[in-house]
């Protein structure tokens, strides 16, 4: 015959039952904790970079802090002093690219983003490629391929410009720009970073 | 090729490419004709693949005397065209489709340009294929490495 429930003390009367009310209700906070920040990671993300920019808002080397990037705010980015040599030809020179600016900014304690805003100029009769697969990072001799993508098409007897992002340890100060054509063609830059 | 060959072809390329966009979209009229199924391995848009695909016949073009310079981006090209899913036999069936393009827009089209052509794609799509087939090959070493069984690794 089962017992009557009502003549046993209740399980959160018990020392262990309330022991393990307590985990649970502590358990249940954090998760709850858990689930906020979670929910919130782009701002979490921009207030770190914001601290982050802060500290890396004082001048080193040849670097300047560049202009804002949006509404006005410090972004953190450094602009690098570009080398004497900053245009390659290809194509018997019907082929033109030229780095118009490069750009450093921390991504975290580890990371920074390196930023190139090229420009390929094209004065042959055909389109050319314009694309990531032609430039690579060459960091302490392992080369690296852009983390962002650029997939456009010179037409013919034109330019345009656009970006090649990387990303390098904090630690490297020495990079080589690699940029190469389809016939391997290599052509290297070196760059000093602040 | 020859260099009497060569020069034909490069004459007949200035021809047919002239116009931007227009041997490419006429490509890949021809390529969609004759193989349906292949629609689905392509962009909707296919604006920018045009200029990428006009950019890459001009470089084969401007190096056809000498192909070798190209050999290893062309294998490279051949080995992303894997994951793009082309088969083995999509690179006749491509040969054809541009050798008819070019034919459609060639008002002086002769047999001897016609062997030109495919002779010139031919050295194109060979090393694409051998890429192919390393890329593959070394896909299923590592598989062999991974494996478990002996008699695979």
């Amino acid at each position: 015959m089962a017992e009557n429930p009502s003549s046993r003390p209740s399980w959160w009367q018990t020392v262990p039952g309330i022991l393990t009310g307590i985990a649970a209700i502590i358990t249940a906070a954090t998760g709850l904790l858990v689930v906020l920040n979670r929910s919130t990671p782009a701002r979490l993300e921009d207030s770190t970079r914001s601290s982050q920019s802060a500290s890396a808002a004082t001048p080193a080397g040849s670097a300047v802090q560049s202009g804002s990037q949006s509404g006005g705010a410090a972004t953190g980015a450094q602009s690098i002093a570009l080398p004497t040599l900053n245009q390659v030809r290809f194509a018997d020179g019907e082929a033109v690219i030229k780095i118009l600016s490069a750009e450093i900014e921390p991504i975290d304690s580890e990371r920074r983003s390196l930023k190139f805003v090229v420009r390929h100029t094209n004065t042959s009769r055909y389109p050319e490629n314009f694309w990531s697969a032609s430039y690579r990072l060459i960091v302490e001799d392992v080369p690296r391929a852009p983390t962002n993508l650029l997939d456009e098409v010179v037409d013919g007897n034109s330019a345009k410009e656009g970006e090649v992002v990387f990303q390098v340890p904090v630690s490297v100060k020495d990079v080589v720009l690699q940029i190469s054509n389809p016939g391997n063609d290599k052509n290297r830059i070196p760059l000093s970073l602040p | 090729m020859t260099p009497e060959t060569i020069a034909q072809i490069k004459r007949s390329h200035a021809a047919v490419a002239a116009t931007p966009r227009q041997l490419s979209a006429r490509f890949y009229k021809e390529l969609f004709e004759r193989a349906p199924d292949l629609r689905r391995l392509f962009p909707t848009d296919l604006t920018l693949l045009q200029g990428h695909f006009e950019a890459a016949l001009a470089i084969v073009i401007r190096n056809l005397d000498d192909m070798q310079t190209l050999g290893e981006s062309l294998r490279d090209l051949g080995a992303q065209h894997v994951h793009w899913g082309a088969r083995p036999e999509d690179y006749t069936t491509a040969r054809d489709a541009l050798v008819a393009a070019i034919r459609v827009l060639s008002p002086d089209w002769t047999p001897a340009l016609d062997a030109a052509w495919r002779a010139a794609i031919t050295s194109i799509i060979v090393p694409m294929l051998q890429g192919a087939a390393v890329h593959t090959a070394v896909v299923a070493e590592q598989i062999a490495l991974d494996s478990p069984d002996p008699d695979y690794s």
